[in-house]
């Protein structure tokens, strides 16, 4: 058998090569306020033992459609200005996970509950690009549970922290495997009755800000144009 | 007793003892034992560069192993994938053990590749270059891919990488397990909600070697309890040619015992059942003993390996040494004693002498073959055959002595069967059964047909079969009998060379012929390929201005856009070699990929994977200059059918040598008639292969010339009797069955090859014998002198 196939794994962890001390987030980099990093200092061993996280887990699980304007923010060490872009994102626990990034452009991603992923340039689903990159699908992945809110998924993948109470809430990721964590350190989301906030502090520093606006949790079916995409 | 007779024994006496000696010190060294059916083939190529290819190739998969360690989920199939990996390494018998995917893999690989970034591009991006406006598409991509929600995956390179060539390198880096991922650590697959650890090792003996094969499968098999026990409910799929190779020794083996215990007993039930008495049958197994060990000893000292086909043919061996004590024996137990001491042998001798002859020339002919499994084999049978003859003659005057015959009703059984035969020939109504006969014989040879099939060699078990069949669809395996071979002057125009074919292989790869092409240009191209590269991005990104554009609108660090348009600018001075492929960790499985000779001569492999349409392949050949489209199988198996010609031809001049040796010693008609049983039996034999539907092949064309060699034994004595043919007859009857049950049990074999040759062998040889005396009856012993009977000859048709 060939080692080329390992080769794979590096795709993830280039990031290691990079990477500061995990620890010690980079001074200039907009991380997140102290008291949020705080929720590390409470672990959760077993999500339903805990009633206050099992209590947000439920209400996060309440919705079947969520619909929401967001605001991506990447602080990278590379560049002098923070990447932002800006869109709308469509998130369904049967269909999966639908963000269409409207500025700088247009760009959709369609992320499959099985964390297959499509991609549309522009509005048209006219070029459809399947990537089925393992590593991208375990990445993608990733991205849909913390959105789905399962804690029975969420404690799979990774080690779970909480702080606050049902009305405000903060909830720690530290990612199992390990591959996953030579790039990612730690997530942070905090939110009320949807989430809030994104946060991913990744190994080297850099930093990743998800804000969510104007969060819509009607149980609105989807129109036949959004349907579409995941199809 | 005479002086000569004791001096015949004493000189044998001496040779065995030494021959014995030998054996002893050939125990005492060890003897190999080959089980590869391959090695019993001659060289398919008369290149030996192609050679050193194949064998390189052959060595390194035949080797290896591939295991599938499964469980529903991920962290448990990693544990336990690991912990198999560690029990592998643990036993000592494999090495190159691979499993867990360490930091040191990825960061081997990456220090070798990632200096080499803008000069080895992957294909994707060598593609969107290409185009006319191929810069901008290239800088939009990479800006897309970091405004993606999982850019966090490129980000923590941008700064040495702002362009992304490198995760667009890897990600597109040719990889022979398309649906492999890594997950906890460890290499895996998936397939219906189960996870597959993949562990990879090579044996460090062969797997082809009887000793190492015992060794290799037990600590397999000790590890795959062991890991079952921790990790209850774990599935476990193994692929590897070791399984199929002991399996196949395995077989073999049973059916060596199989055939010399079931001929042993049969020839000991004969011989206790005609003369009664223990003695007798010690005497009837010192030639079969005697045979084997001159056969076995002299196979040792001329070959380095003995072949376990060779030991299977030899077991069927016993019932042919023990025909010369049957003769003897009869003759001395139950045949008329009023003549001197020396009767017994002087009756006999020219029988059973011509008998000899005739039969080492019936093997005596594979020796021509070049073919190094028929020659082990021709050399073991016919030296056991002479080892037991010299037995008879030398031994038997000596230590029968004194033995007094005794009464027995046996042959006057035989006289009223050879009265029957006789009654037979001379009532021509029964001459009608020649019709259905000759329509048999017909159909027969019209229906045959050839298949020389290399895979006949080798029993294949089914449920072996299918794990390898999921093993290769779950992890992706390649074909080790298919490849292609690239040589050039240098190792600079190899490479070149082996691109241009990948690039045709490609166009294959997208109209779905072939699934994999795999060859070292795509971890090491060549230097022509990387400037070419490293001039596409210089003329594309720079000269368009397209980088410029890129790291103003994204807000690059001055630093490291400068570092980036010089990287790209200055001309190349290091260059990625085939030598720092071969020293890096990264080349670990791959390096037979590349021959290199003693005399400087260089030349790669592309290795290939589910191939569908290897017409297409064979034609690149012609097309792409200094290719070679290697298929092991249809090679070999196109070897078989050109020697089956060859040993067709073989038989038939075997026929005509023992013809003239027999108009020598008789005149041609009568030599016609001791001709002619053998000669029908081995056309019905072949006839009811073709009945039976087996494939005629080079083993069916050497069990020809068995029948004659053996079956001609038989109109022999008939011949060579001039008093007494009853002795004759029963002496015969008693090695006919003695050679049909050797047969029958090799017709037993799960081995086709070896099921097709017992078989035409066992057909053969019965009516060899039911038309010796037919034939042979109608020259009387008061004939002899004026044997040109034609009449007789007319009557037997």
């Amino acid at each position: 058998m060939h080692p080329v196939i390992y080769s794979l794994a590096f795709f993830v962890a280039a990031g290691s090569l990079f990477a500061a001390d995990p620890g010690s987030p980079r001074g200039d980099a907009p991380v997140a306020e102290d008291d949020r990093l705080e929720v590390f200092a409470h672990p959760v061993a077993d999500p339903d033992m805990h009633p206050t996280f099992a209590a947000v887990g439920r209400q996060l699980q309440s919705h079947d459609v969520l619909r929401s304007s967001f605001e991506q923010r990447k602080q990278i060490k590379a560049i002098t200005r923070p990447l932002v872009s800006t869109g709308r994102l469509i998130f369904t626990r049967e269909h999966g996970l639908y963000w269409h990034l409207r500025a700088p452009f247009s760009t959709t991603f369609v992320i499959l509950p099985d964390g297959l992923i499509r991609s549309f340039d522009g509005e048209e689903a006219e070029s459809v690009r399947t990537t089925d990159q393992p590593v991208i699908r375990k990445f993608a992945r990733i991205f849909f549970d913390v959105f789905s809110g399962d804690p029975t998924y969420l404690k799979q993948h990774f080690s779970l922290y909480f702080t606050g109470d049902v009305d405000n809430w903060v909830i720690g990721l530290e990612p199992r495997d390990r591959a996953v964590r030579q790039v990612i350190s730690r997530l942070l989301l905090d939110g009320s009755q949807t989430v809030d906030r994104v946060e991913m502090i990744e190994t080297n520093g850099d930093t990743t800000v998800i804000t969510f606006r104007n969060p819509e949790t009607v149980a609105e079916p989807l129109t036949a144009k959004e349907r579409q995409y995941f199809e | 007793m005479s002086k000569t007779g004791t001096r015949r024994f004493v000189f044998w006496s001496i040779l065995v003892v030494l021959q014995f000696g030998i054996l002893c010190r050939q125990i005492d060294h060890g003897i190999a034992i080959e089980t590869n059916v391959l090695s019993l083939l001659p060289a398919t190529e008369q290149d030996p560069l192609v050679e050193a290819a194949l064998q390189s190739l052959t060595a390194q998969v035949s080797r290896s192993s591939i295991f599938l360690v499964g469980y529903p989920d991920a962290a448990t199939a990693a544990e336990a994938a690991i912990a198999f990996a560690a029990g592998l390494r643990a036993s000592g018998e494999f090495i190159n053990i691979r499993c867990e995917v360490s930091a040191d893999t990825e960061r081997a690989f990456f220090e070798h590749y990632f200096p080499y970034r803008y000069q080895f591009l992957s294909s994707s991006s060598r593609a969107l270059l290409a185009a006319p406006d191929g810069g901008r598409a290239l800088v939009q991509a990479s800006e897309r891919s970091l405004y993606t929600p999982f850019s966090a995956m490129y980000t923590p390179i941008l700064e040495r990488d702002p362009l992304l060539l490198f995760p667009a390198f890897v990600q597109s880096f040719p990889r022979l397990a398309s649906r492999a991922f890594v997950s906890n650590g460890v290499l895996m697959t998936e397939e219906n909600g189960v996870l597959y650890g993949m562990v990879t090792a090579e044996s460090l003996g062969s797997p082809f070697a009887r000793t190492d094969q015992h060794r290799i499968t037990a600590a397999i098999d000790g590890v795959r309890s062991a890991v079952q026990a921790t990790h209850q409910g774990i599935t476990l799929l193994e692929s590897g040619a070791i399984r199929f190779a002991k399996a196949g020794s395995d077989v073999m083996q049973r059916e060596i015992s199989l055939i010399s215990t079931g001929s042993m007993i049969g020839v000991l039930v004969l011989m206790l059942f005609v003369f009664r008495s223990p003695v007798q049958l010690l005497m009837g197994m010192l030639p079969i003993l005697i045979g084997c060990l001159y056969a076995f000893t002299i196979s040792c000292m001329i070959f380095p390996e003995i072949h376990l086909l060779t030991l299977v043919f030899g077991a069927s061996l016993i019932g042919v040494c023990i025909d010369y004590s049957f003769h003897y024996l009869c003759e001395h137990f139950l045949g008329s004693r009023d003549d001197a001491e020396w009767t017994v042998l002087r009756k006999i001798f020219s029988g059973i002498t011509l008998g000899a002859i005739t039969s080492a020339m019936g093997y005596i002919g594979f020796v021509f073959a070049p073919f190094p499994g028929l020659r082990q084999i021709a050399v073991f049978s016919a030296i056991g055959l002479i080892g037991a003859y010299v037995t008879v003659v030398f031994w038997y005057p000596f230590l029968l002595r004194n033995a007094v015959p005794r009464p027995s009703r046996l042959p006057d059984v035989a006289r009223r069967a050879l009265a029957l035969v006789d009654g037979l020939r001379r009532n021509r109504r029964w001459w009608i059964l020649a019709v259905p006969a000759a329509i048999f014989t017909t159909v027969g040879l019209l229906r045959l047909n050839t298949n020389d099939d290399i895979r006949q060699l080798q029993h294949l078990p089914a449920h072996l079969m299918d794990d390898e069949r999921r093993v290769r669809e779950l992890a992706g395996r390649i074909d080790s009998g298919r490849f292609f071979l690239v040589r050039g002057e240098n190792d600079e125009a190899v490479l070149q060379k082996e691109e241009a074919l990948l690039a045709r292989l490609n166009v294959l790869q997208e109209d779905g012929a072939l699934a994999v092409a795999f060859g070292i240009t795509n971890v090491a191209p060549s230097r022509k390929l990387q400037q070419q590269d490293h001039d596409l991005l210089r003329r594309q990104l720079v000269e368009s201005g397209a980088l410029d554009a890129y790291v103003s609108k994204l807000g690059f660090t001055a630093e490291v856009a400068q570092q980036t348009r010089d990287a790209i600018v200055s001309p190349l001075h290091r260059h990625l070699s085939v030598e720092a492929w071969l020293a890096s960790p990264v080349s670990t499985g791959l390096r037979h990929l590349w021959i290199q000779r003693d005399n400087g001569e260089a030349a790669s492999l592309v290795i290939l994977g589910g191939i569908r349409d290897p017409g297409r392949l064979e034609e690149l050949e012609s097309n792409v200059e200094g290719v070679h489209y290697i298929d092991k199988v249809e090679d070999i198996s196109q070897l078989l059918g050109r020697y089956r010609h060859h040993a067709s031809g073989l038989v038939a001049v075997s026929y005509a040598a023992i013809f003239l040796l027999l108009i020598v010693r008789y005149r041609p008609l009568r030599a016609i008639a001791v001709m002619a049983p053998p000669l029908v039996a081995a056309v019905v034999a072949l006839a009811t292969s073709g009945i039976v539907g087996a494939g005629l092949n080079l083993f069916g064309v050497l069990a020809l010339m068995l029948v004659l060699g053996i079956g001609i034994d038989y109109s022999i004595f008939f011949a060579e009797t001039r008093t007494g043919r009853e002795i004759t007859m029963l002496a015969i009857a008693m090695s006919a069955l003695t050679t049909i049950l050797s047969f029958g049990l090799l017709a037993s074999s799960r081995t086709p090859v070896l099921r097709s040759f017992g078989m035409t062998v066992l057909v053969g040889i019965a009516l060899a014998f039911l038309l010796a005396p037919l034939v042979t009856g109608a020259f009387r012993a008061d004939d002899m002198s004026d044997s040109s009977n034609g009449s007789s000859l007319n009557e037997t048709g």
